[in-house]
């Protein structure tokens, strides 16, 4: 990476969890103030910020769709947990209390995932073209709805009383934040952007300047 | 609570911004201006949330321009304050003067 590069994964994050309708266009101007002397400190501070701000706002303006949207993932979530249980008992709904998690073998940890995948893509579909916040406030609240029970499985580790066979509290960490990140997978937010050749752009094939 | 289609603080500002700017208002020169005449750091998205709301009250509308290198290649999107939302920011700055007629303790820059 060059001095004059943006940082790598800063322009990601916008590039993929930025909800404005002129994402393209922020981006293009974060870039352009970037190339005038600006540091990567400023840049990652524009982007969580622009991130952010651009997720509440696409919120309060589509509220009723936000609350489908994110009824929709914990129904789903509910009834495919519900599906998976009547054909693998053992497989009771862990992911919705993590405190009783007791189940971290390999292919189960991948039919989980694939579970939470699922419960991304169908918001996608059903919330498009606001699919990116939709998903992104369905993650969260997923996060929200975990952190209680992380709360009290950190407390108990720290007092060393965690639960016989319960996970200790990084892998519970690693847990929700592998489902989360599997909901976005499903939710489309890490495919890759469009070529630069859509109509607000151009290949960079021009003399750099 | 404001009514939909009244201007917001932070909106006045960037619809005042506009203005200045005429043709040559985008993201950037917005930005710039208004960190130049408020004396804040301004925050990108900030002005873009703004833009879009004064896009949806019918004050503001936008046309894409030129793409440029040192944008990654991703054009310019321009901003022109429409008629509606001149008389918008004229009957503004008639509501504020009458608001502030008269305040002696405003005056000879007391607080």
């Amino acid at each position: 990476m060059s001095s004059m590069d943006p940082p790598k994964v800063a322009r990601w994050v916008l590039t993929h969890f930025g909800c404005s309708p002129n994402n393209p266009a922020v981006i293009g101007d974060l870039d352009e103030r970037f190339n005038s002397g600006r540091s990567a400190r400023w840049y990652w501070q524009q982007v969580v910020v622009t991130v952010v701000v651009s997720l509440f706002t696409e919120i309060w303006n589509h509220k009723f769709r936000a609350t489908i949207a994110v009824l929709t993932g914990w129904i789903v979530l509910q009834v495919v947990s519900s599906w998976l249980d009547y054909f693998v008992p053992f497989t009771s709904p862990f992911w919705l209390l993590p405190a009783t998690w007791t189940c971290p073998d390999g292919w189960m940890t991948l039919l989980t995932w694939a579970t939470f995948a699922t419960t991304g893509w169908i918001v996608a579909k059903t919330q498009r073209p606001h699919h990116r916040p939709m998903v992104l406030i369905y993650a969260t609240s997923f996060i929200v709805r975990s952190a209680p029970p992380l709360w009290v499985l950190s407390l108990a580790e720290w007092r060393g009383e965690r639960p016989t066979g319960a996970y200790p509290i990084w892998l519970a960490v690693f847990t929700v934040v592998s489902e989360c990140a599997s909901i976005l997978v499903g939710g489309g937010l890490f495919r890759r952007a469009k070529p630069l050749t859509s109509d607000n752009s151009v290949e960079l094939k021009s003399k750099p300047v | 609570m404001l009514k939909r289609d009244q201007l917001g603080n932070f909106e006045l500002m960037v619809v005042l911004v506009l203005i200045r700017l005429g043709d040559n208002a985008y993201g950037v020169p917005i930005c710039e201006e208004l960190e130049r005449r408020t004396g804040r750091n301004i925050a990108i998205g900030s002005v873009y949330a703004a833009l879009e709301r004064l896009e949806g009250k019918g004050f503001v509308t936008s046309e894409m321009g030129e793409p440029t290198p040192e944008r990654g290649g991703r054009a310019k999107q321009y901003f022109h304050v429409t008629a509606r939302g001149l008389r918008e920011v004229r009957e503004t700055q008639r509501l504020l003067v009458r608001l502030w007629h008269g305040l002696t303790e405003l005056q000879g820059g007391k607080a």
